[in-house]
């Protein structure tokens, strides 16, 4: 995670970090990454295709599932 | 990106998940511009024996369980669909998870009492085509035996609509050049869909590769357009009770998100429903035991989407996927997952 960027943080984003488990559950192996993911309350693209930047900006405890 | 939080969460959350289920490749059609080659039959019964049982290990953990039935023509298996229908149904009841079903059919089979029987297993959104009219209908949606099959589809149609069940009609419309011509009989016949229950979508025939690939005739877009936009406006007053289809402007394609997943007749694991002889597509297995077994090096460009922010990605993940498997991401493949 690098800085503190308009009240939030950047985290690298490495597909390679992503895997599955034999239920097909996605399964993210960076422990940081994924806990600024279940947090993330505002996530932005900054970055493009290949070791990718999101912007994460502050916390959000609770979880809202929408289904496409 | 507006949205992109509320989207993220759900194509990455683990208490969705989405089976396009594949219960057999054969179709009792051979529609003039598909791109299927039919040649996985149905599916057997070990794989079967594999979705439920993946299901049965998955459901408590659920809050939601989208089981899409897809083929060749999934009714010529239709006693598999309903039976894992309803388990899925029963088992999604008793953990509290909400269970959504909906099937592409040709609905050439969908007799009442089938449709009475699916709509009782919960499958509830029957998308349909029609290729306009009778006339042109019966040219290029043809059975296996070349005869038309308007009349039938037509038939069943408009029994399933007599019924007073809760269900969603998807009536998608194919429009290509021919359609210009015989626009009034297309909106005549859309009187006939005049319900609450109908979406009407109308859509231009596209060429999505297959056997048929450079042979289909597809209009211009701007001209594809133009006549649906006109067509839209006349079934308005031909069936106001049906509603309009209406992809939302940032809708993501199932294959970008990280929970939803094909499951061939074979047992193989996609992405995608379009390009199923494409091996960047073959992400992995279902095994009789209920494991899926994901190549997660595969499956990785096609959910670049949800990271990068980029529509397009998201819209449709295939045009931008590396060309070749050995272009992808070096492979880590956790233990106790093969390819």
């Amino acid at each position: 995670m690098s800085e503190e960027a308009q009240g939030g943080s950047e985290v690298e984003v490495n597909l390679g970090d992503i895997t599955f488990d034999d239920q097909g559950r996605i399964v993210i192996d960076d422990a940081d990454l994924a806990q600024s993911l279940r947090d993330a309350q505002e996530v932005r693209a900054v970055g493009r295709v290949g070791t990718l930047k999101t912007k994460i900006n502050g916390s959000c405890p609770s979880v809202n599932n929408h289904c496409s | 990106m507006d949205g992109l939080p509320a989207r993220y969460e759900a194509f990455l959350a683990t208490d969705l998940l989405q089976l396009i289920v594949m219960p057999t490749e054969h179709c009792n059609f051979r529609c003039t511009y598909c791109y299927e080659d039919f040649e996985i039959g149905r599916m057997r019964p070990e794989i079967l024996d594999g979705i439920r049982r993946l299901i049965h290990a998955r459901m408590a953990g659920l809050s939601r369980f989208q089981l899409s039935w897809f083929g060749g023509e999934p009714m010529l298996a239709h006693a598999d669909v309903v039976a894992l229908s309803r388990e899925a149904q029963r088992l999604a009841s008793s953990s509290g998870t909400t269970f959504v079903s909906d099937i592409t059919t040709n609905a050439s089979l969908l007799t009442p009492s089938r449709f009475e029987e699916l709509v009782g297993a919960g499958v509830t959104v029957f998308q349909v085509t029609l290729d306009g009219p009778a006339e042109l209908h019966d040219k290029t949606r043809v059975s296996v035996n070349g005869k038309g099959t308007f009349t039938r589809i037509h038939d069943n149609l408009m029994a399933a609509l007599r019924t007073d069940l809760h269900f969603d009609l998807l009536l998608r419309v194919h429009v290509h050049a021919g359609t210009r011509d015989l626009v009034p009989d297309l909106i005549n016949l859309l009187r006939d869909f005049d319900d609450p229950r109908v979406r009407l979508f109308f859509r231009g025939i596209s060429d999505l590769g297959g056997p048929h690939a450079g042979e289909i005739e597809t209009m211009a877009p701007d001209e594809c357009d133009a006549l649906c936009h006109e067509l839209y406006n006349l079934a308005r007053s031909a069936a106001p009770s049906a509603q309009r289809f209406n992809a939302a402007p940032d809708a993501a394609c199932y294959a970008s998100m990280a929970n939803s997943w094909v499951v061939r007749a074979d047992g193989r694991l996609g992405k995608c429903t379009v390009a199923l002889n494409d091996p960047r597509n073959e992400v992995g297995f279902l095994s009789p035991d209920g494991q899926m077994h994901v190549r997660a090096d595969l499956v990785r460009p096609w959910l670049r989407g949800i990271f990068t922010s980029d529509e397009e990605a998201l819209a449709c993940p295939l045009p931008g996927l590396p060309k070749t498997v050995t272009d992808l991401p070096t492979p880590r493949i956790r233990t106790g997952v093969t390819a």
